[in-house]
């Protein structure tokens, strides 16, 4: 209690300074020496013997610094020191407590990290929850989307305000050369729309644009900021040279800010690439196989769209498509069912809330 | 039973010397109470005034005593010391204490002869 009252009078400023000791000692003098003079004494020999009488002020002064300080603090200072020296007499008790708050401790911080990155921290992108994953799915679950199936997508759907597609499979351990020794980066392919849909700023130079993903467009390439500060050490030559990545060379034209790291919690590509250039990248063109699914899509919906409109849309879409038999998905037409999902970046972690639906024949389409 | 630099007062009684004269004399600023004190005890005590404001500081920590500012004889500011209810209250206590203890020394000490 004596604690409690004590930390409140020091915060509601009646605590008290040593000063204020040093003008109740003065008057105490005064009133002593004055008494001195009255018995007899002269005025300097009062004084003095009034100063004899106070005792030692030093002392004085230390034992009252030692009052004012938070009485719980002296025995805890105490206990602390006994805790120490019993610990330096049995190291090895100590060391396995140790070990084991260390791991314990450790263990807490590592998953309450992963979880700040999954689920407490926002992705840097614009209005990250109106971007929708618009899924294939097969046997009620999602598999990843064909590039001819995503050209089909771009061009007829209507309730998005921006679509692209993304992939780092294949890229996930792309060769580099060029740079000293041949070493493994991580790549992304993506659309030309990826960074506008996004919304991502720029660090430097620009951002990857449509006019870049164009069979006969130059190849160009943009870099993380993390690989930028490790291969160029934030250099502003970066832009304008050239990577060799699987044998490919691609121009750097842009960096990327520091804090967007890809669409995906915990996969930070160090280099994207447009979609474009993956014939050239790696063998076979996927880009024109509809039976090679590899891709992901991502959306943003209009504003004031909701996803149950966007799925009705949607629905309708994927209704033409199987009627055409067309083998979007590996199996038969008749399986191929398209679904609006949160997509992955938006700030809640869980992606298979069942938007889905199967097609009806009472669909407005 | 000395303590070094502390008073030649055993611990606990000082504080009971003081809350005893506060509550008789009503407000006095520390020279005062240190004053009553030596004269109350007939000069059988050595008190080492200065020690009384380590003292006062934590009869005023435990609530037991109130101060405030104001002007001493002499002109000059002084803090003033006044008992509470609460130190009125462990005034009686410590009271108690101490008759019981004298009384069982005493008769502790009668009955060794």
């Amino acid at each position: 209690m004596t604690a409690l009252r004590v930390l409140l009078a020091r915060l509601l400023g009646r605590g008290r300074a040593t000063d204020e000791l040093d003008i109740e000692v003065a008057a105490h003098l005064e009133l002593l020496a004055a008494d001195l003079q009255r018995s007899g004494l002269s005025p300097d020999a009062a004084r003095a013997e009034a100063r004899r009488r106070l005792g030692n002020l030093t002392a004085l002064h230390e034992s009252y610094r030692e009052q004012r300080r938070l009485p719980f603090l002296e025995p805890l200072t105490q206990d602390l020191a006994y805790a120490l020296r019993q610990l330096r007499r049995s190291p090895g008790f100590a060391l396995a407590a140790i070990l084991t708050l260390a791991l314990g401790i450790g263990a807490n911080v590592a998953i309450y990290q992963a979880l700040d990155a999954v689920l407490f921290r926002e992705l840097p992108v614009h209005d990250p929850a109106g971007l929708v994953e618009i899924q294939l799915l097969e046997d009620g679950s999602p598999i990843h989307v064909s590039y001819p199936l995503f050209r089909e997508l771009s061009a007829r759907q209507q309730v998005l305000a921006d679509i692209f597609t993304v992939s780092d499979f294949p890229l996930r351990e792309a060769a580099l050369r060029g740079r000293g020794a041949v070493r493994s980066v991580r790549g992304s392919l993506v659309s030309g729309s990826y960074f506008r849909a996004l919304g991502v700023g720029v660090r430097a130079g620009r951002m990857l644009q449509p006019e870049d993903d164009r069979a006969d467009a130059p190849p160009v390439a943009v870099i993380s900021d993390a690989f930028w500060t490790r291969e160029f050490e934030r250099s502003p030559d970066a832009l304008g040279q050239v990577l060799h990545i699987n044998n490919t060379a691609a121009t750097i034209i842009g960096v990327t800010p520091p804090e967007f790291f890809g669409e995906t919690v915990g996969r930070a590509p160090d280099v994207w690439l447009p979609i474009s250039l993956q014939p050239q990248l790696m063998p076979g063109d996927w880009l024109k196989q509809p039976g090679m699914n590899w891709l992901t899509v991502i959306g943003r919906l209009r504003p004031g769209m909701s996803r149950q409109q966007a799925q009705a849309a949607i629905r309708c879409i994927a209704n033409s498509l199987g009627s055409r038999s067309r083998g979007w998905a590996r199996r038969t037409p008749c399986t191929l069912l398209l679904r609006i999902a949160e997509s992955a970046i938006s700030r809640s972690a869980s992606h298979n809330r069942c938007g889905c639906c199967s097609p009806s024949r009472d669909s407005p389409c | 039973m000395s303590m070094g630099n502390r008073s030649e007062v055993p611990y606990g009684t000082l504080d009971l010397m003081v809350l005893k004269t506060l509550d008789g004399m009503g407000q006095l600023h520390g020279y005062g109470i240190a004053r009553r004190i030596e004269q109350v005890a007939e000069g059988a005590l050595e008190l080492n005034q200065g020690t009384i404001y380590p003292a006062l500081l934590r009869l005023e920590q435990k609530g037991w005593i109130a101060s405030e500012w104001g002007v001493s004889e002499s002109n000059r500011k002084a803090r003033y010391y006044s008992i509470t209810q609460a130190g009125k209250k462990q005034l009686a206590l410590e009271e108690g204490n101490w008759s019981r203890t004298v009384a069982m020394m005493a008769r502790m000490l009668e009955s060794e002869s």
